[in-house]
């Protein structure tokens, strides 16, 4: 089989390939790791739950598939990125913001904080449109309208002009979804997106997602802590800790059979009605770990 | 219609009542006998005694207040020693020559400054950052005057581009207003200017840090997109409460810079009515200075309301 017809067989198959992915921050000369050795796929159509406790490095995998490091830190990355068959270590300005812009679907953790303050919710919904496209402000207008209420806001007109401050959390994080269906990406990325919610308002933005997924037709790389959450939500688990996967597999069998202590941890820690109460995670020793 | 601006109004108020206060009793508070002082040893009892009457000196403190605040609402605020002139006159002939150098001197400062420190906040401690950041440090360490006087020597004195100092009004010959007006424009634009970049440098790089850069980052964004449409307003705030307040203070008279440039502007004015002793005239200007910062607080806050939506709603 020649290069090019498994290109294409590749990129019709797996919307994100990620291959011994490597990121390292580097500060005053010295190198501390990230993230190391990640190596993952996920087909298209399917979902993948990344699961680990705050620090296990998920937060920072999803910075370094997307190329968009926090500011102030020198990072370096190596291995193979390929999203939606863009090869996104090494594509670079005007070329890697159109494939983020059109293969990317991003709903962040903190639903007021990911809004910008001072820019109307509507615009914000439609900025992608702004930012890499031509058109006019009437045309990106009408769209936000139309998704917002595709997300459920009855009187979008209206609240397509309101700042986010006049929003409540669910309804910011409704915003959150419409922006990232804009496109119609290959890829819709949520990075804790329930996090920072009300817990009646986590199985409305949850069960939203999955409407709003199923509509696109997109892939999802949920990011959790919530091993609960991700187990009920995702066709497939990956569970990281410092940095590294300690656990992948299809969801049913990884919390049937968990083959790693780690793993078994999380899911002592979902609390249960019938279960006794723990105060803390049991870990066992990092030596058993890796 | 709310009256959520009266608790601001009358703040404003309260502060120019206290300045009016204090101004008119500077009379009383130089030491000695005022009238001796103004008028020195060899004046005679009667020449005192006629200007203890016109400064009010043979009345009581709130007598005096309450024809001082009189006349200057009704727009006499007195005959200058020196001129002869009615002070509130003398005042604004002086108001162009200082409007324009402070206004011009600001659009400079902006144009300087926002896009250094936005692009500098992008890339904290790149190269850009720590020039933009030495150069700042530099230009606040040294006084502005310092800057004239460098400016001067390069650019009048070696070059002999542009003329070292001076005045014409724009009206009698704009070409020679301008060229007149590049090197102190230039001067007290910078000096603004390194404030302005750190300013704006420290709120653009807090709101580079927000989720909602990131967001706007993964949707497409470019850096100047990101930073002209997206960052710039939510980081302006503090940048232009100080655009206000130094607006404010400045157009009162900048009086290095217009002593250095020969402007006739208020501060040269201020200058020479302390060294004649012009108590009129020093009264007017400190009270004309106090009402402009006043207008120009209100000013800022009014702008900072619009700027960001969260802070409509709360009474300024």
């Amino acid at each position: 089989m020649n290069r090019e017809a498994m290109k294409t067989i590749s990129s019709n198959d797996l919307i994100l390939e990620v291959r011994d992915l490597t990121a390292t921050v580097q500060r005053h000369g010295s190198e501390r790791p990230v993230i190391e050795g990640v190596t993952f796929s996920l087909a298209r159509g399917r979902s993948l739950g990344i699961v680990g406790e705050s620090g296990a490095g998920k937060s920072m995998l999803i910075r370094s598939i997307l190329g968009v490091h926090p500011p102030g830190v020198t990072m370096r990355v190596t291995g193979e990125v390929r999203l939606d068959g863009h090869d996104m270590l090494r594509l670079r300005g005007r070329e890697r913001r159109r494939a983020l812009a059109a293969s990317v679907g991003m709903i962040h953790q903190d639903p007021l904080r990911s809004l910008n303050p001072t820019i109307r919710v509507g615009e914000q919904l439609t900025e992608t449109l702004a930012f890499t496209g031509r058109s006019t402000r009437r045309d990106r207008a009408a769209r936000g309208v139309e998704l917002m209420r595709s997300v459920g806001f009855r009187n979008s007109e209206d609240e397509s002009r309101r700042y986010p401050h006049q929003l409540s959390g669910g309804q910011r994080q409704r915003i959150g979804i419409g922006a990232a269906a804009l496109t119609e990406p290959a890829l819709i990325i949520g990075d804790e997106p329930t996090t920072a919610l009300d817990v009646t308002v986590q199985k409305r933005v949850l069960d939203l997602m999955q409407e709003t997924r199923e509509r696109t037709g997109s892939s999802m790389l949920l990011v959790t802590h919530d091993l609960g959450v991700a187990a009920e939500r995702c066709d497939e688990i990956i569970v990281m800790r410092a940095g590294r996967i300690v656990e992948a597999g299809i969801t049913a069998e990884v919390i049937a059979a968990p083959s790693h202590p780690y793993t078994r941890a999380l899911l002592d820690s979902i609390p249960r009605l019938d279960g006794p109460r723990l105060r803390r995670l049991r870990v066992p020793e990092t030596g058993a770990l890796s | 219609m709310t009256f959520a601006w009266l608790p601001r109004a009358g703040r404003s108020l309260l502060v120019l009542v206290v300045i009016a206060a204090l101004t008119c009793q500077l009379a009383v508070l130089l030491p000695g006998d005022p009238a001796l002082v103004l008028l020195g040893q060899e004046s005679t009892e009667a020449q005192r005694e006629a200007l203890r009457h016109t400064l009010g000196l043979d009345q009581n403190a709130f007598v005096r207040f309450v024809s001082f605040v009189g006349g200057v609402v009704t727009g006499d605020w007195g005959t200058s020693f020196t001129s002869g002139r009615p002070v509130l006159s003398e005042i604004l002939s002086r108001v162009p020559a200082t409007a324009e150098l402070v206004i011009l001197s600001q659009v400079v400062a902006l144009a300087i400054s926002i896009p250094l420190a936005l692009h500098s906040a992008r890339a904290v401690g790149g190269r850009l950052d720590r020039i933009v950041s030495t150069g700042t440090f530099l230009l606040l360490a040294v006084p502005s005057f310092v800057v004239g006087i460098l400016m001067i020597q390069f650019f009048a004195v070696q070059l002999g581009w542009l003329p070292a100092s001076g005045y014409t009004p724009f009206a009698e010959d704009p070409a020679g207003n301008l060229s007149r007006m590049v090197l102190p424009v230039l001067t007290l634009g910078i000096a603004e200017g390194a404030v302005y970049v750190r300013a704006l440098r420290g709120s653009a790089i807090e709101a580079l840090r927000a989720p909602y850069a990131y967001a706007s980052i993964v949707r497409g964004a470019s850096d100047s997109q990101l930073l002209w449409r997206r960052i710039l307003r939510p980081s302006s705030p503090t940048l232009v409460a100080l655009v206000a307040i130094s607006l404010g203070v400045s157009l009162g008279g900048t009086l290095l810079v217009e002593s250095l440039f020969a402007i006739p502007g208020l501060g040269r004015l201020t200058v020479s009515a302390l060294g004649a002793r012009d108590l009129p005239v020093i009264q007017g200007v400190v009270l004309f200075a106090a009402v402009i910062v006043v207008v120009f607080g209100i000013l800022a806050d009014i702008a900072v309301s619009r700027i960001d939506p969260r802070s409509t709603r709360v009474p300024v």
